[in-house]
């Protein structure tokens, strides 16, 4: 069985800092760390590769430095990484990034499960993973919080509802998003970290993808960023002296 | 020169001014006169375009590169409805009320269109109409199961395709994620995911759409210009409901779909209710707590509070991670959106993720220990000082005169 983990480069803290004189964000020196439920995704897959072998494979689209989380990833047991990356995809929105990823899969051959967390903490719009199932018409289970049964033919897992939870079987190809109650993390060993360190990462740019060019990177993403502020605040605050003058306010308020 | 897109310099244009300096919020801009931009700090983000009085910045992007042509863009605004055991989302009645009000910011106003997977009952009927829908456009497709996310994509993609609509609004549920998700990826189109604020552009008449981004430190303003529909999803609390006016006339519109649907999907084989405690998003009245409460003990506190105010508690992302609450209860933006009459803030420094879930709020009383905690810039009353000390006071007090 082929399985793909797809992993994604996020801030090692969402507390970014700004700096108060420019009002600038502070990137320089930002620690990275692999998307947490990316994780949980990794560990899913090598439960699923202990019951029915096979290959699992790490992929991530960023920039030549996000091989870390590719070690971090294989760390944690995937056989194989790739880093997709390429100027050219600088500035993709979530529709072209899930094209792109979509041609990943096409170009290794495609796998029985695809992978993914089911969002990325520093954006949290969890769209890629349905979108790359979208791209390649496959079916697509969002959510997973309990791996049930797997074998060679299907996968039957728990994920959750606005209402509850549902237990759902799909034959493969399928995308699975994976939520941080699906399994627990390990500990990687020394050998797994050494492993890690020392894998050769496959690196693949835009030439080797049959990409329309036109639908990657800034210029081809449907959606613009037009203005990035500060959060607007408001000055007008009451500030209050006492706990029992807090009460007079309240008891205003409710009338 | 590099031959990758990046933001490239008119020279002859550039009056030296420095406006793009301080509009670059990534610092990827500085120089002693003329702009020098940093293309490993620049995000490509256009910001500085924008903020050019001679228009001396522009985005180079290779000859290979077409921009897209302009698309058909429809008279109407969707929302989609969801509808489980018989009742819609209370989040589909609050963007049909936002769809509303959208509608009258456009040049030409534009249709408000409730679209539902199958029939829809008289009932469901007339309430989408009285909160606003002027259409109720059902999609019929007898092999269709409006539960598998495939399906109820593929027949939104469909009606999309057939309809051109201009805006489709999708509540930021679970099931409107993924299926918007997968739709937009169909339609290649542009989906901005939790907004908190919509507007229409004055001059280009296209959607902006706000949402917190890089991690929710700051507020972007994200639009899709060259492609339609402009899909936007929403989170219950954020958008507000119209008065419902039941003498409005119920239209309502059935296509059939003539295509098949995708054979593949993933098959339900059970579907297990989870009875809801009452949910904080309908709460009027919210007592939170956050690191500043230190232990789960102080909760009481909370609980004791909520209870003589008839209202529920909650907390922030600490409280849950360090187990003092229930991860149902926590707001912000990997919780729950919420909008009671009155938000109490207690031990919460006021982090962005979390005061972004809270702006629909009509007051905030903000208790911390520490004067500059960000919770006091977004706070409609404020009372420096110990949580453990404050609320046995106020709650004394309450008792007293409430």
């Amino acid at each position: 069985m082929i399985q793909i983990v797809f992993v994604k480069q996020v801030p090692f803290s969402t507390k970014v800092k700004m700096d108060p004189v420019t009002h600038t964000l502070v990137r320089s020196g930002v620690r990275t760390q692999v998307n947490p439920y990316d994780l949980h995704a990794v560990r899913a897959a090598i439960e699923v590769k202990d019951q029915c072998g096979g290959t699992v494979v790490v992929v991530t689209m960023g920039p030549p430095s996000a091989v870390a989380v590719l070690r971090e990833a294989m760390m944690h047991g995937a056989d194989e990484a790739v880093l997709v990356s390429d100027a050219a995809f600088a500035g993709s929105d979530t529709w072209s990034t899930s094209y792109i990823l979509s041609m990943v899969v096409r170009h290794l051959g495609g796998a029985d499960i695809q992978w993914f967390g089911k969002q990325a903490i520093d954006g949290d719009t969890a769209q890629v993973g349905p979108g790359v199932a979208a791209q390649l018409n496959y079916p697509q289970i969002t959510e997973m919080n309990q791996l049930i049964e797997v074998d060679e033919h299907s996968v039957t897992v728990q994920k959750v509802t606005d209402y509850g939870y549902r237990v759902v079987k799909s034959g493969f190809p399928v995308v699975i998003t994976v939520n941080k109650e699906a399994n627990q993390l390990l500990s990687p060993s020394l050998n797994d970290w050494l492993r890690a360190e020392n894998a050769e990462i496959r690196t693949i740019n835009a030439s080797s993808l049959q990409l329309d060019m036109s639908k990657v990177g800034l210029s081809g993403s449907p959606t613009r960023v037009k203005r990035i502020e500060l959060p607007s605040t408001k000055q007008d605050i009451v500030m209050l002296t006492s706990a029992h003058e807090l009460a007079q306010v309240i008891k205003n308020l409710r009338k | 020169m590099h031959h990758t897109m990046h933001i490239q310099l008119d020279k002859q244009s550039c009056t030296g001014c420095q406006l793009c300096f301080s509009s670059c919020v990534f610092g990827a801009i500085c120089g002693a006169e003329y702009p020098d931009i940093d293309i490993e700090k620049c995000t490509l983000c256009g910001v500085c375009m924008d903020s050019c009085p001679s228009d001396a910045l522009s985005l180079y992007q290779p000859q290979t590169i077409q921009t897209s042509s302009p698309v058909v863009d429809g008279d109407a605004i969707w929302v989609l409805v969801e509808i489980h055991n018989q009742t819609i989302a209370p989040v589909v009645l609050e963007l049909i009320g936002e769809a509303t009000r959208l509608s009258t910011q456009f040049k030409v106003s534009k249709t408000v269109c409730a679209v539902v997977m199958g029939e829809v009952d008289e009932p469901n009927g007339k309430l989408l109409t009285a909160y606003g829908a002027d259409l109720i456009l059902c999609i019929i497709q007898p092999s269709m199961n409006q539960l598998f996310e495939e399906h109820a994509s593929a027949a939104l993609t469909f009606l999309a395709s057939t309809f051109h609509p201009s805006v489709i609004m999708v509540g930021a549920t679970s099931f409107g994620r993924a299926v918007s998700a997968r739709t937009a990826s169909l339609l290649y189109t542009g989906l901005t995911a939790d907004c908190t604020e919509l507007r229409v552009d004055a001059v280009t008449q296209n959607l902006l759409q706000i949402r917190p981004a890089f991690s929710g430190n700051l507020m972007a303003t994200i639009e899709t210009p060259h492609h339609r529909p402009q899909m936007a999803t929403i989170r219950q609390g954020v958008m507000k409901l119209i008065i419902p006016d039941y003498n409005r006339l119920m239209n309502i519109k059935q296509v059939r779909m003539e295509n098949d649907l995708p054979m593949i999907h993933a098959t339900m084989l059970a579907n297990i209710a989870v009875q809801a405690t009452q949910s904080i998003t309908s709460s009027d009245v919210i007592v939170a707590g956050g690191k500043g409460m230190q232990q789960a003990a102080n909760f009481q506190y909370l609980h004791q509070l909520a209870s003589i105010l008839g209202g529920q508690v909650a907390g922030s992302r600490v409280a849950v991670d360090n187990g003092w609450i229930g991860y149902d209860c926590q707001v912000g933006q990997t919780g729950k959106t919420v909008s009671p009459s009155l938000y109490i803030a207690c031990g919460i420094s006021g982090q962005i993720q979390h005061v972004a879930a809270i702006s629909g709020a009509q007051t905030i009383i903000a208790i911390n220990c520490d004067p500059d905690a960000p919770i006091f810039r977004y706070a409609h009353y404020g009372i420096v000082g110990k949580v453990e000390e404050i609320l046995p006071q106020l709650i004394a007090s309450l008792q007293q005169i409430v």
